[in-house]
């Protein structure tokens, strides 16, 4: 599969997932030649283990959220094309706009939540205020001890493995490669310390830039590229139960605690109540976060925490069978805030990581905006927050 | 035998279980399972666990009788038995999972 | 410190009888009403010509037996315990009494279940593994129909047919897929073949016999390669086999008949195994000569670790449950520990013939028409799984059941993982790039079982201060 010094890549994409895959894409748009090389199978790390997230609703006012707010609006234009390329049945992700529904059952998290959704819509998000008796409206089997409610209809989810087959698809059909079962070891570097090739089990790949995907493994494949970078595995734990009927959740809901979860530093395991259902019945029920290193082993009392939780939230729920738990990591920066950029102490080596359980979703402008730096394009979004020699993932780590 | 998960039948309201793993015992309401079902709100016979389970409020060998339908049900949620699903058969829902 | 022996067929209703004879306190834990397994299946209450090791597991004081449980998850703890999430009580009801055990040694023997390969019509109504028929006839005795074809390969389908006359049923014929030639080249590839063991060739040819009696057909080198019916199996289209089991052309006949059962070979029942962490090859449990598993302290005996009947199972408990009692400080009967490790180097030689002389060839794979289900739970047919490796370029199990959902469903990937996994590397084959990557993720389950979600929400009772130890 892979002849080693026989093509010149413009770009090599280290990581076959949902990011390397949108990076590759938007790079092969833009008329470079690209190559993605993944150890394993494509999709088959942290993208494969998630619900598929495409959220504005869960985050701050900041940096992230801009970004989310350009890729929410760019992913249906990004199935549309593929579907226009490709044809309906390789580009159908499962696209659903669904909406979120964010929850409080207590009055400290009522005032906590309405005051978070008041900001988000001053930043131009579409936070609906539900009055009393309006989530049981849109979630009839929602417990009624809600004491405040935000829907968010803007809200999405897509299937994850299925995007990312089709954005891959789409760099192949433009000339591009992706070359599965190949870790990639490390970079080569010429005159001025500039990347000129990535080495991999099966030889070199010359090419002119490298992009770390990695992932949750990202600070690994940094450390290897001689430019060090604080991206942490973060696991995290999902429920599956058997199928149910049609429109018994409706939304992806969660516990307004989400929010403090997702920006928690806490090493500890972290959980907050998300359910959704997905087109085939079954329900997903997260989430966990916890910083164990890449410890896979089952935790039983994880599992009982999210059963209790999402009991609570949706107690008509209890008697349903939980056929399946899996987990994942999540790639996590100490700021909680993606890297997207060129590496300045590592000349063409780039990174596209550390978007711990929002990568789904910050694909798509991720992307784009690393191909917009990368050809020299005006960006869509500022890059100063993402860009990777900010001090929150060098501080520390060895030059 | 047990694995396959092919003929799921509801049994005193609770679907989702295996006619080939479960004992019958007297006073069961059984009926064939089509497609995905949510379980009725309420046990609608003492369920499961003998008289030392925490849950149990019929103590003594009492039973009371198997109720019909729970009206607590969501109506939305019904769903008439699809042509394609044979007894035995698959019983998926329509479309994707992960 | 106790010994948990999970299974009570014949490997472990042994491992847990020579654990405890060695001096170990033992908790057998067991998903059915009754000891004794597929194996010794009978009606509730039936002690009718039980060997002596039912007796011996009855009255043995230090083994304490939890019928009814399911372990459903399983995790170390510190102090290299085993920590086993059980629920015990009517199969899938809600609310069943919910406790951990912890073991400080740990016997795996959980058996295999029946493979079956798919065929157009294999969903349908009146189709039973081999497994099932003769479990219904063992413990029910119901028979699956009225007039009945047993077909797959094995040497097992004929102690299904022989259950099936016992009921009452017609059994139109026994279809073995391998040809003669196989059979007798895999069981004389090893020293120790079938004409040794004394015993299965004379259970051999009281099956003969039984056959001709009851006019029962036997053909070798022949399948059903089709079943028809509406709502329910009406008829079957069978053929002749190559060696490779692709049909042969013109070879095709059609049999009224009401039920079918197929049987091609075993899977074990991993979950444990592989919950444990425990190393596997080639689909098996690895083991060494005291049956140890790569974990220290967890064993595995019988079906996991190969297939071989329930002899082999038995002395594989036997020296299981010896290793686990030493490894818990106890000093089992030397004497004893070497003759079941003899009867274990013995009866796997048997073994090793069986599975040579019984393969699954890939021409099964010719049998199933591009809309034949490949996962009956979710509806996948061979033309989606092909898409899946075709268009979506699925490299990976984990990617390709995400891309077309074959193995998601309820039953988690355990009828149709490896049909599945080999189709799609046949697939990957025909266009030249290697098989699928990481081909264990299919086996995968964390969960060995389904829990209610509020069932899950609520803290178990430990075992150990239930029972007041």
């Amino acid at each position: 599969m892979l002849s080693p010094g026989s093509t010149h890549a413009d770009v090599v994409v280290v990581g076959a997932g949902v990011i390397g895959a949108a990076c590759a894409e938007a790079l092969s748009g833009r008329g470079l030649r690209v190559t993605v090389v993944d150890r394993g199978a494509p999709a088959s790390g942290t993208t494969a283990c998630g619900e598929g997230n495409v959220l504005v609703s869960d985050k701050a006012v900041g940096p992230e959220l801009t970004l989310a707010q350009a890729s929410r609006r760019l992913w249906p234009e990004l199935l549309d094309r593929l579907r226009e390329e490709a044809g309906p049945s390789l580009a159908d992700a499962e696209w659903d706009e669904k909406g979120g529904l964010v929850v409080a059952t207590s009055g400290a998290a009522a005032r906590a939540l309405t005051g978070f959704a008041a900001g988000q819509r001053a930043a131009g998000i579409d936070a609906r205020e539900l009055p009393e008796g309006g989530a049981a409206e849109l979630e009839p089997l929602l417990t009624p001890k809600v004491t405040a409610a935000v829907h968010y209809p803007e809200d999405a989810q897509l299937q994850p493995v299925l995007a990312t087959a089709a954005l891959l698809a789409a760099v192949t059909r433009r000339g591009g490669c992706v070359v599965s079962g190949t870790p990639a070891l490390g970079v080569e570097s010429g005159r001025g310390g500039r990347v000129t090739a990535v080495t991999t089990r099966d030889g070199a790949l010359p090419c002119g830039a490298v992009v770390n995907a990695c992932g949750p493994w990202a600070g690994h494949f940094a450390a290897a590229a001689g430019a060090p970078l604080t991206v942490l595995p973060r696991r995290g734990m999902v429920l599956v139960t058997g199928p149910l009927p049609e429109a018994t959740v409706r939304h992806k809901v969660y516990d307004a605690d989400y929010v403090g979860a997702v920006a928690g530093d806490d090493a500890d395991l972290m959980t907050s109540t998300v359910v959704e259902s997905t087109r085939s019945g079954t329900v997903l029920i997260g989430s966990s976060r916890q910083r164990i290193g890449f410890e896979d082993s089952l935790q039983v009392h994880v599992l009982r925490t999210l059963a209790a939780k999402a009991v609570a939230l949706f107690p008509a729920l209890g008697r349903v069978p939980v056929m399946r738990a899996y987990g994942g990591f999540r790639p996590y920066t100490p700021d909680h805030l993606p890297v997207i950029g060129e590496d300045p102490r590592c000349p063409g080596l780039w990174h596209a990581t550390g978007h711990e359980g929002a990568g789904i979703g910050l694909a798509p402008a991720t992307g784009r905006l690393l191909a917009e730096l990368m050809v020299g394009l005006p960006p869509h979004v500022d890059p100063w927050s993402f860009r990777a020699d900010r001090p929150a993932l060098t501080k520390g780590q060895a030059q | 035998m047990g694995v396959c998960f092919d003929c799921l039948v509801v049994v005193n309201g609770v679907p989702d279980i295996r006619a080939c793993q479960r004992v019958v015992e007297p006073g069961d309401t059984i009926r064939f399972q089509w497609g995905a079902e949510l379980p009725a709100a309420q046990p609608q016979k003492r369920e499961a666990a003998g008289a030392d389970h925490p849950g149990a409020d019929h103590p003594g060998g009492e039973r009371p009788d198997p109720a019909g339908p729970d009206p607590a049900r969501p109506e939305p949620h019904a769903r008439p038995p699809r042509s394609d699903e044979q007894s035995g058969g698959s019983r998926s829902a329509e479309g994707e999972a992960w | 410190m106790k010994v948990v022996v999970v299974g009570a067929g014949p490997a472990g209703m042994h491992a847990a009888v020579a654990a405890a004879r060695g001096g170990a306190r033992v908790v057998l834990v067991d998903s059915a009403p009754q000891a004794g397994g597929q194996y010794y299946r009978r009606p509730p209450g039936g002690t009718a010509a039980l060997p002596h090791v039912f007796e011996e597991l009855r009255r043995q004081p230090r083994i304490e037996h939890l019928p009814d449980a399911t372990v459903w998850a399983m995790e170390a703890v510190p102090g290299g315990l085993h920590r086993l999430h059980v629920q015990q009580g009517p199969a899938d009801a809600p609310g069943r009494r919910s406790m951990t055990i912890e073991a400080a040694a740990l016997v795996l023997a959980t058996g295999a279940y029946d493979r079956v390969v798919p065929f157009p019509g294999w969903d349908l109504p009146g189709v039973y593994t081999a497994g099932a028929a003769q479990a219904l006839a063992k413990s029910q005795r119901v028979a699956v129909g009225r007039r009945v074809l047993v077909c797959g390969t094995g040497p097992f389908l004929l102690p299904v047919a022989r259950s099936l006359l016992a009921v009452g049923a017609e059994v139109a014929g026994v279809l073995e897929a391998n040809a003669p030639a196989t059979c007798l080249r895999g069981w004389l590839r090893r020293p120790a073949h079938p004409w040794h063991h004394r015993a299965k060739a004379a259970e051999l040819a009281g099956y003969a016999a039984l056959l001709a009696r009851h006019r029962v057909p036997y053909r070798p080198r022949t399948a059903v390669i089709a079943a028809h019916g509406t709502d329910h199996v009406e008829a079957v289209t069978t053929a002749r086999l190559d060696p490779d089991w692709n049909p042969v052309p013109g070879s095709e006949r059609r049999f009224a008949v009401d039920a079918v059962c197929v049987g091609h070979g075993f899977t074990p029942q991993l979950e444990p195994v592989i919950a444990a962490g425990c190393r596997t090859r080639g689909g098996f449990a690895e083991v060494d000569d005291r049956q140890a598993t790569s974990v220290p302290g967890v064993f595995a005996a019988g079906e996991l670790t190969g297939i071989g009947g329930a002899d082999l199972s038995a002395a594989e408990g036997t020296v299981a449950g010896c290793a686990a009692a030493r490894h818990l400080g106890h000093a089992p009967d030397p004497a004893r520990e070497a003759a079941a490790r003899r009867r274990v180097r013995h009866w796997r030689d048997f073994a090793a013939a069986l599975a040579a002389a019984h393969p699954v060839r890939p021409g099964w794979q010719t049998w199933a028409a591009d809309d034949t289900l490949v996962c009956r739970c979710e509806e996948v047919t061979v033309r989606e799984l092909r898409d899946a490796v075709e268009h979506h370029r699925a490299r990976g199990a984990r990617s390709l059941k995400l891309l077309c959902r074959v193995g998601l469903g309820p039953c988690q990937g355990r009828i149709c993982g490896r049909n599945a996994t080999e189709l799609a590397d046949a697939f990957l084959r025909e266009r030249g790039a290697p098989p699928l990557l990481d081909p264990d993720a299919a086996a995968k389950r964390p969960l060995a079982a389904p829990v209610r979600l509020a069932d899950l929400a609520t803290p178990p009772t430990a075992y150990e201060a239930q029972e007041g130890t």
